[in-house]
């Protein structure tokens, strides 16, 4: 079990753990073309148990890095949950059917096993077509990771969950849901720049799912360091909270540019930052530079940034801007 | 020692001004700062206090005790001496100043900062003082991630803010207390105030030079060159090849001589002239005899190439563009291009001859043809005349005495006569129409036609102010004016009087009169003979689209007969499909007046309340129309009344409003800076809008010279508000509005697309396209389909939306709703009403509640229970706290409002409008969005004082300084939205004051670096309000007709009522 990881057991290992999830990362990100950014966010999502959202168009491999991530960590069957959602699908279809036997003796439970409440890494695809019921489960799972069965709270398996979508609505009710997904990525196409290459990556692919064949099924690292890594993230930052030592890990003159660059999305740009989001950011950043380098934030980690707007004609605006901002310094 | 303390508070002025009064020499004394980081207050000491006048000015002193405090900063004078406060908002200022030693890498890396950030336009200044030398860099709209780094970060880097146009600098985010004082005692010096209070004189005006000139560019990169080489030049050789090309009629064929007889159906069927302009040449060659046939120069087009292409199953050879002498085949072309010279050297055409490039299966060929002689087809055509007549006259001969035998059938059978026709239905016997006496002449004159015209004249004027004030249901009086607009020749208005005369006649006889009356005017303005009324009246009743003037004749004639029980036979039918419809033709007092008499006369209830409730839900739907039920003279005179004289497009107040703004603004203006040219445009455009052409075109010509000297997003903005002059008065500008919007954008940078397109989202006039128009999701609108075919099921619909989220539910009760109002059926819309309240029950999302309840109160209101209305008034006001959008909140209580005004709920109304105003007095961000519904409501209901009240609460709050920009541009836009239907005179004076305050109008958005968003949109708002010329006289119009819409109202409930 997770809780029994100590942190000095864990940190006997951890330098290992980081360099194998980062190689994991380029092992993963050569199985697709121009997918760097998705894969190492990925990585950094799963290190945190962050939800990331992937937003484009269909047919930008969304789907497939999910589940060549998923098998590259040895997790299948019932460890992995995927399910196109549309605004008819009804809560039995992901959560489970209702138990008939159970519900003749008055118990309102679900039979949930192949379902998204046992997994441990979930794919929804079109997350907000969702309607209100199953938009309400979510929330409680990526809230509190439970779910309730026959009005008793109970915990759900998840670990990683991952969405996709075309579009990002802006009704208030589908915002909550928007908001717990601090980072979001634009996948574009890249046959433009990347033809011949994509067709390559795609046939083999294709040839190596037709044989049977799943060469990216051998990752260099294993679910259970990304466990561990999360673990030992919590363990660290809590000794950090005790010690008040956070301008240790976080300089001061780096910790003013995230203030500054969030200052200037929200009002040159009018994205808006949430008080929840701000710390996630926080979080987020911390976790990218021990994964990368071990050690205290660097301006480079601050590039995390580039992924937090809110709508779908933010994305590509707060890429650019936060790049340029970076960039400032040289 | 004896100090004063001061806290960076507003009381601190108050104390000030109160020791100068007693101590007025303290102002140019020097004084000591000493900051008590204890307390953060400071101190303030001078050695010409007196504790003594200073108790006599009730200024507290206390004692100072300078061990205990921060080290004293001394200071010239008593503004000096203060100390910024923080400003309440960090705004990006017009100008900013950054302040760096020269000396130190911070300079440098400020420099290259603003050039990354593209900001190449800042200028840069130098002067030498104690520390060295010290570099200035000024920025206009400067990037607020600069002024956060030089104020937050660990560079020595100092960012302050200009105050005003003055030489006074003050550190960002500060302001200076006294500033206006301060700005002032400057003189030709310039002050830097840094946040902690010390000055740093500089001169005011040092020469600044731009950044860019100052640069050079530096490329840290090894360097690696390369020279001439001697060798021999590497030469390519590139094989020609045929690809496909757009098609081009052929001039040129190569024919073998069993291919020749083809052309015999051209020869046969072509005129001579024609046969001239193909040429035939023989030749001969290694594959033995050829023919080349050729079309003349210019004869392509004819007709002759295709025909040729036909007959000879070639395509042929056509020209090489710029090469007459080299044909290649029809339909493909030389790859790759070359030029002429290059393609004739590889061709090689002979002297006066040709080269054809053939295509093969090996590729192409060349066929090199030599001089040849070339005959016209013509010259070698011999014609014969093959003449048969012989045969024919021969055949002739034969058949003159070979006519071949018949038959003559004598036994005929006599054809039966035709049917009589059906006799004619009955005709009701015409009544001679009751001759109208005329006016007496005006007693003791003799009576000219032009005094009788003047006479009728002044006895219609009275009437018509009468009408035009609104709700008059005086049926003599609706006659009088009927019969005398007649006299004046104005049938349709006639008509519509005469129409509202027998619709608010009392009893029988005088609604017959004025039907009658109405009859004969009808008809002498249509030309109809009396013996053709009843053809006339079936030829309206039985049109697919019968007209107005056709279908008011019907309504008149077929109300008498009806009422009279002479109505022709068949027609009753024809009346109500005519009349008993929403969006008909006729006017609804007119519509009504002949369902009532035909249901009437047949004793037909059900058919009464039918028509009752078709009318009535046509009038909860879309009221009266200005179109069918307004006499034009109420149109015109609405807009024509109180201070303005319309006149074509504009009135000339309108326009004197916008010359005086003009100048206003004018006057401040740098002519070539791209802000200047943006009013320019947009005052373009309003003066056009308001008539005045010639000036519009001034001013669109200086916007045309200047617009090249500007960045792409500035000069795109500008394209757009040509494009829009340029669209005005047009039919269609659809299409010169999308070419326009193309053309302005093309070529523009993502970033720089990404600006105007943020503009064009927020503007009035360029917003056509830029964001899509809200639609209703795709599931809501198929279910408001099915419940307009079946409007029973729409309780039932909407006790059980079966919909998850609560803006679909809102949106399926409010379309639920408006059809439940359009049938006009109380008890539908009560069930209905009901039925929403449950679905209601169904929602947590304020704003989405607010839209039912207010869909809601608006059925309510319609059925005129007021006991409803009070109560879900009282729902509404207890959700105004929870909702988050003031936008929420008008969207929801708009329809409410209009629907309580034309029901009369007047007082409920404006019990609406108290509590709302309440809300715009706790000082909600949007609360000014409320405040101009509040004033606009008032203006409606015609309580002038209150809403010019809240009109200078409005004012005040826009414009106090503080306020956030965002909130206080929509205030201000929201303010002129609504002025538009207010008289001149109050948008003048409002627009003077957003013009004198337009300084207070920033905003932070990325956009500053090219234009300044909020004060241009502003601008537009102004001008617009300024030149707009129909929301006024169609606010007064809208007015009127909600109060006739009441009395027709009470009217048709009336008569159902006596009728049951």
């Amino acid at each position: 079990m997770a809780e029994d990881w100590t942190f000095e057991a864990l940190d006997a290992e951890i330098d290992d753990i980081r360099h194998r999830v980062l190689q994991h990362g380029r092992f993963l990100a050569s199985y697709f073309v121009g997918r760097d950014t998705e894969a190492e966010l990925m990585l950094l999502a799963a290190a945190t148990q962050e939800p990331l959202l992937f937003a484009g168009p269909p047919g930008t491999a969304k789907s497939d890095l999910v589940l060549k991530f998923v098998e590259s960590l040895g997790l299948g069957g019932e460890d992995y949950f995927e399910y196109m959602l549309t605004k008819f699908t009804e809560p039995s279809e992901i959560l489970g059917p209702i138990d008939i036997a159970q519900l003749k003796d008055g118990r309102f439970r679900r039979r949930t096993r192949g379902m998204l409440p046992e997994a441990k890494v979930v794919f929804l695809d079109e997350i907000f077509k969702s309607n209100s019921a199953i938009l309400n489960t979510l929330l409680t799972i990526v809230n509190e990771r439970k779910f309730y069965q026959d009005g008793a709270p109970e915990p759900v398996q998840l670990r990683l969950l991952f969405a996709a979508t075309n579009d990002i609505p802006e009704q208030s009710e589908l915002v909550a849901l928007s908001d717990r997904f601090v980072l979001k990525v634009e996948t574009r196409p890249v046959k433009e720049r990347h033809f011949e290459a994509l067709i390559d990556a795609g046939m083999r692919t294709e040839a190596s799912r037709a044989l049977s064949q799943r060469p990216w099924a051998d990752g260099p690292a294993s679910f259970i360091d990304f466990l561990k890594l999360k673990r030992y993230l919590d363990l660290h930052f809590a000794e950090s909270g005790r010690l008040g030592d956070h301008a240790r890990w976080f300089p001061p003159a780096i910790f003013a540019e995230l203030r500054r660059i969030v200052r200037v999305l929200e009002t040159e740009d009018q994205v808006y930052v949430s008080d929840r989001k701000a710390v996630k950011i926080y979080k987020l950043i911390r976790a990218r530079a021990f994964l990368h380098h071990g050690g205290a934030v660097q301006a480079g980690d601050l590039r995390v940034l580039r992924y937090v707007g809110n709508r779908r004609a933010e994305l590509p605006i707060v890429e650019e801007k936060v790049n340029s901002l970076l960039g400032l310094d040289g | 020692m004896k100090g004063l303390r001061l806290h960076g508070a507003a009381a601190d002025l108050a104390r000030l001004d109160a020791l100068l009064a007693a101590l007025p020499g303290l102002a140019d004394a020097p004084w000591w700062a000493l900051d008590d980081p204890a307390s953060g207050s400071y101190l303030l000491v001078s050695e010409g206090f007196s504790s003594e006048a200073a108790d006599a000015a009730g200024v507290g002193l206390e004692d100072v005790d300078p061990r205990a405090l921060a080290p004293a900063r001394r200071a010239a004078h008593l503004l000096e001496a203060l100390r910024p406060v923080p400003a309440p908002h960090d705004e990006v200022p017009d100008d900013a100043l950054f302040v760096v030693p020269a000396a130190d890498p911070a300079a440098t890396r400020t420099v290259e900062r603003l050039l990354r950030l593209g900001r190449g336009d800042a200028t840069l200044t130098q002067w030498t003082g104690p520390g060295g030398l010290t570099l200035g860099i000024r920025v206009a709209q400067p990037p607020l991630y600069l002024l956060l780094r030089a104020r937050d970060g660990d560079e020595p880097v100092r960012a302050y803010a200009r105050h005003r146009s003055t030489s006074l600098w003050v550190a960002w985010s500060f302001q200076h207390p006294l500033a206006d004082a301060a700005a002032a005692r400057l003189g030709e010096a310039g002050a830097l105030v840094d946040a902690a209070g010390p000055w740093t004189l500089v001169p005011a005006r040092g020469q600044e030079r731009g950044l860019l000139a100052l640069t050079d560019a530096a490329l840290p990169a090894p360097i690696a060159t390369l020279s001439a080489s001697e060798s021999e030049p590497v030469r390519f050789t590139v094989a020609l090849r045929l690809e496909l090309d757009r098609p081009r009629p052929a001039s040129l064929w190569v024919l073998r001589p069993d291919e020749l007889p083809a052309l015999q159906p051209l020869l046969e069927a072509t005129p001579l002239e024609g046969l001239g302009a193909v040429t035939l040449a023989r030749l001969y060659g290694e594959a033995g005899v050829q023919y080349v046939v050729r079309l003349r120069s210019g004869a392509e087009d004819e007709g002759i190439a295709d025909r040729l292409a036909g007959l000879l199953r070639s395509p042929g050879y056509v020209r090489v563009p710029g090469a007459e002498r080299i044909f290649v085949p029809a339909g493909q072309r030389l790859m790759p291009p070359m030029r002429i010279e290059a393609l004739r050297a590889v061709l090689q055409p002979p002297e006066g001859g040709l080269a054809v490039v053939q295509a093969t299966g090996d590729g192409p060929s060349i066929l090199r043809i030599g001089p040849a002689p070339e005959a016209p087809l013509r010259d070698l055509v011999d014609y014969i005349a093959l003449d048969h007549r012989a045969t024919l006259d021969a055949l002739l001969e034969q058949a003159v005495f070979a006519i071949p035998a018949f038959h003559l059938d004598r036994t005929l059978t006599p054809t039966r006569a035709a049917k009589r026709p059906p006799p004619m239905p009955r005709q009701p016997r015409v009544k001679r129409p009751r001759p109208v006496a005329p006016v007496a002449p005006v007693a003791g004159e003799v009576a000219t036609e032009a005094e009788q015209i003047r006479a009728w004249r002044l006895e219609a004027e009275p009437l018509q102010t009468r009408v035009a004030a609104g709700g008059l249901t005086d049926a003599a009086a609706w006659q009088r004016l009927g019969e005398l607009l007649g006299h004046l020749g104005d049938a349709d208005d006639a008509g519509l009087c005469l129409e509202a005369a027998a619709f608010h006649a009392d009893d029988a006889a005088s609604a017959r009169a004025a039907l009658e009356a109405l009859i004969t005017g009808r008809m002498a303005a249509q030309g109809v003979a009396a013996a053709r009324l009843p053809e006339v009246m079936l030829a309206a009743a039985t049109a697919d689209r019968p007209g107005p003037d056709a279908l008011a004749l019907f309504g008149a004639a077929a109300a008498r007969d009806a009422a009279d029980g002479a109505l022709m036979d068949g027609l009753g039918p024809l009346v109500v499909q005519a009349f008993a419809q929403r969006q008909g033709v006729a006017s609804r007092r007119l519509a009504w007046l002949a369902l009532r008499a035909f249901h009437g006369a047949t004793g037909d209830l059900l058919g009464l309340t039918r028509a009752k409730e078709v009318l009535l839900g046509a009038l909860n739907s879309d009221g009266l129309r200005e179109a069918f039920d307004a006499p034009r003279f109420v149109r015109l005179g609405l807009a024509l009344g109180g201070e303005e004289a319309v006149a074509g497009a504009g009135s000339d107040l309108q326009r004197a409003a916008l010359t005086s703004a003009w100048a206003r603004l004018e006057g401040d203006l740098d002519d070539l800076d791209l802000q200047a040219t943006l009013y320019r445009a947009i005052f373009a455009v309003g003066f056009a809008q308001a008539g005045d052409m010639s000036r519009a075109r001034g001013l669109a010509h200086d916007v045309e010279e200047l617009r090249p000297l500007f960045d792409p997003p500035g000069r795109a903005l500008l394209r757009l508000y040509l494009a829009r002059l340029e669209c005005l008065g047009v039919d269609d500008p659809g299409p010169i509005w999308e070419r326009a919007v193309a053309e302005a954008t093309q070529g523009l940078s993502s970033r720089e697309q990404s600006a105007v397109d943020f503009a064009r989202r927020r503007s009035l006039w360029l917003a056509e396209g830029a964001t899509p128009p809200r639609r209703l999701d795709s599931g809501v609108e198929a279910r408001l389909a099915l419940l307009a075919a079946d409007a029973d099921d729409i309780p039932a619909a909407l006790r059980a939306p079966g919909l998850g989220y609560d803006y679909l539910i809102a949106d399926l009760v409010e379309g639920a709703l408006a059809l439940a109002d359009a049938t006009g059926r109380e008890a539908l819309m009560a069930e209905s009403r009901d039925a929403a309240l449950i679905a209601l029950e169904q929602l947590d999302i304020p704003g989405h509640r607010a839209t039912v309840i207010g869909a809601t109160l608006r059925t309510a209101a319609l059925l005129e229970d007021e006991a409803a209305v009070h109560g879900l008034i009282e729902l509404f006001m207890r959700q105004i706290p929870e909702m988050e959008s003031i936008a929420e909140i008008l969207r929801a209580v708009e329809p409410a409002m209009a629907a309580l005004r034309r029901i009369g709920l007047g007082s409920e109304a404006e019990r609406f409008l108290l509590a709302l105003r309440d809300v715009a007095r706790r000082g909600h961000r949007e609360a000014v969005k409320v405040a101009v519904f509040v004033a606009d409501g008032f203006r409606l209901l015609g309580d002038v004082p209150a809403a010019e009240r809240t009109l200078a609460e409005i004012e005040q709050a826009i414009y106090t300084p503080g306020l956030d920009p965002i909130a206080r541009f929509e205030g201000a836009s929201t303010l002129f939205g609504t002025l538009r239907a207010w008289s001149v005179s109050a948008r003048e004076m409002a627009a003077d004051k957003a013009l004198e305050s337009l300084d207070l109008f920033r905003d932070n958005f990325t956009t500053q670096r090219y234009f300044r968003l909020h004060r241009f949109l502003l601008v537009e708002r102004v001008v617009d309000a300024l030149s707009d010329t129909r929301a006024h006289g169609g606010g007064r119009l809208r007015l009127w007709l909600e109060a006739e819409e009441q009395a027709v109202r009470r009217r048709i409930v009336a008569d159902w009522r006596s009728a049951r």
